[in-house]
């Protein structure tokens, strides 16, 4: 109530304001008679003189041109160079990240905002490919780093399994976009130009990744990477732990860049031929040319490593038997390789079997291999000194010919993975090509 | 673009020798100032005469002082306020008048002669409790609420800060609230 009426009070001290009205005759009168004496003052008088109505231009000189606004918009800008000074800040430090430090989630979204903000998927694929290139030499880096700058021994082989995985979702991300444009309704050469970054890039990046791997491999355990079990794969036995994990993981990784390097192919292949461009079509045969040289360097290190196989089974000294029949096997243990070749004819080792069992069995199986992948990577590499015009064809025999050679390697690794082919080497020293190279003489 | 920036291009071209500028501050401000004076001489004659000085020593001010004018409002009404303690210096006292005949006198100004007796009551009633709080106390309020005054445009008036002038009208406001209930009370006694 007493609220009421206090403000009952305020708004009638408001009405009676309004309610006082001015006399228009004395208002109009003093105002002529104001000014009169203001046009009598010495000040008026030096005055530039009678000017017309203010207009935007004497806005634009009273409020920009002498500086009334321009003060407040340079705090405003002042402002503005410091949070944006702040944020650069933020930006490059994050830039020098690595792995495990506070700001390199920031690095990793700013480079993805980088490539969403790209209107051209060819330039979204380069930068992709750049990026993925940025986590290798992150890995390098963390590599090369002290192990007492580090706070545990784990933070190596954390670091560089999450660079790995960023590079890996980098590559899968650049494959779907290659794969977009192969149905895509685009001209060739568009098509071409991508698949051509792509194909080159993952070439780099393989090769960046198998140094990557050597020097792992080379000196893993003693640059800071922790002992631990040892994984399976193509890990050296004296590898273990961390290095052994990272070296697993490296291998996952290539087999991105592998996937990513032969749809680029496809792609470049497949544009290639479906344009009438000289030029495209030379394109993809420099490319095609350049896998068959790498199929067929695989081809020979496959080679080595059957005719290694082939030569340790066909010397058989006992006391390798004996050292085998010294550890006894278990029956799951044996079973591992008949399994992996699957060929029930193939009797599974028995605990008391000899591992040049095992290495015949391999070599049944996967003898012929690199002659069979090199005779088609001939009839590819035939194909393509024809004419241009069966580049599709001379794909397809690349692809068997990798085919076979990925058959050979999967089954000497399953069979390393499984102890069969360690367990041969250690009885006979036979793991060198010059021992080959001497059993053979 | 607000009222204070208008003010300024008024301001600045009025110097510039625009006598339509400075005829356009007057026809803006003649009739706030002449209520802010009004109220206080409660004398019609003298608030026109104070009225016109004021822009007469507005003008002086503008074209002798080398300050920027941020604030045009504030200083009219600045003037004004020295002004009014002038005129009661010069009477040896600066009182609200608080006559009844001229609260009415000045409504009559307007269309009065059509007003309610409830709307008399009402004035009668400000007029009554605004003369029961002290004299600063009243000033802020009619500041405040009758000359219609930003806190900020009052501490400018005052040379005070902000922070004060706000306590200082919730002081007034704390009074003004003792003092109606003083007069409710009074009204609601029951007469013996």
């Amino acid at each position: 109530m007493l609220m009421t009426k206090s403000r009952k009070l305020k708004k009638n001290l408001a009405k009676l304001a309004g309610a006082i009205a001015l006399d228009e005759k004395w208002r109009a009168e003093s105002r002529e008679k104001i000014l009169a004496s203001v046009r009598r003052t010495p000040f008026w008088r030096e005055a530039p003189g009678s000017k017309p109505r203010p207009t935007w231009l004497d806005g634009f000189r009273y409020w920009v041109w002498e500086g009334r606004l321009l003060r407040p918009a340079l705090a405003v800008f002042l402002v503005f160079a410091v949070f944006a000074g702040s944020s650069l800040w933020a930006l490059t430090a994050a830039k020098a990240s690595l792995p495990g430090d506070v700001l390199y989630p920031v690095k990793i979204n700013v480079e993805k905002a980088q490539v969403n903000l790209l209107l051209s998927e060819e330039k979204k694929i380069a930068l992709e490919m750049n990026f993925a290139g940025k986590r290798l030499d992150e890995i390098n880096q963390i590599l090369s780093q002290n192990q007492e700058d580090k706070e545990s021994p784990e933070d190596k082989e954390v670091q560089i399994k999450a660079a790995l995985e960023h590079f890996s979702k980098t590559l899968a991300a650049t494959q779907k976009r290659i794969e977009k444009l192969e149905s895509a309704a685009i001209a060739a050469n568009d098509k071409v130009a991508a698949s051509k970054i792509v194909n080159e890039k993952t070439s780099i990046l393989e090769q960046n990744l198998l140094d990557i791997k050597d020097k792992i491999a080379a000196v893993g355990n003693d640059i800071g990477l922790p002992a631990g079990s040892v994984p399976s794969g193509s890990v050296k036995p004296d590898q273990t732990g961390g290095a052994a994990a990272s070296l697993t993981n490296i291998d996952k990784a290539l087999d991105k860049v592998d996937q990513a390097n032969s749809k680029s192919l496809a792609v470049l292949v497949e544009g290639a031929s479906q344009s009438q461009s000289d030029e495209l079509k030379q394109v993809a045969v420099d490319k095609l040319q350049e896998k068959i040289k790498k199929i067929e360097r695989n081809i020979e290190t496959i080679a080595v490593r059957t005719d290694l196989i082939i030569a340790g089974a066909e010397t058989e000294p006992a006391a390798a038997a004996g050292k085998s029949a010294a550890k006894p096997r278990g029956a799951s243990e044996t079973s591992t390789l008949p399994a992996l070749l699957g060929d029930d004819k193939k009797t599974a080792p028995t605990a008391a079997s000899s591992p040049f069992v095992f290495a015949k069995v391999i070599i049944e199986e996967v003898g012929e291999k690199p002659a069979e992948a090199k005779k088609t990577i001939e009839e590819a590499k035939k194909l393509l000194s024809g004419s241009t015009e069966s580049l599709n064809e001379v794909l397809a025999k690349i692809q068997e010919s990798k085919a076979i050679v990925h058959e050979v390697n999967e089954t000497i690794k399953g069979a390393e993975a499984a102890g069969e082919i360690e367990e041969l080497k250690s009885g006979q020293a036979t793991t060198t090509p010059e021992n080959i190279e001497n059993n053979i003489d | 673009m607000t009222a204070k920036f208008n003010d300024q291009i008024l301001v600045g071209r009025s110097l510039e020798g625009d006598e339509e500028a400075f005829g356009q501050l007057y026809d803006k401000y003649v009739g706030p100032i002449y209520r802010f004076i009004l109220i206080r001489v409660s004398n019609i004659d003298e608030a026109k005469d104070l009225t016109s000085e004021v822009f007469l020593k507005c003008w002086q001010y503008l074209a002798n002082s080398d300050k920027k004018i941020d604030d045009f409002r504030s200083l009219i009404f600045r003037i004004a306020r020295n002004l009014v303690i002038d005129f009661y210096r010069a009477k040896k006292d600066y009182l609200l008048s608080l006559d009844e005949q001229d609260w009415d006198k000045f409504a009559d100004e307007s269309d009065s002669l059509y007003e309610s007796v409830a709307q008399k009551d009402e004035r009668a009633q400000t007029r009554n409790a605004l003369e029961k709080i002290g004299a600063e106390n009243r000033d802020l309020i009619l500041l405040r609420y009758f000359d219609d005054l930003s806190v900020k445009e009052i501490a400018a008036l005052l040379n005070k800060s902000r922070g004060a002038v706000r306590v200082a009208i919730h002081r007034a406001r704390r009074e003004l609230k003792a003092v109606l209930e003083d007069i409710y009370a009074d009204d609601e006694e029951p007469k013996t």
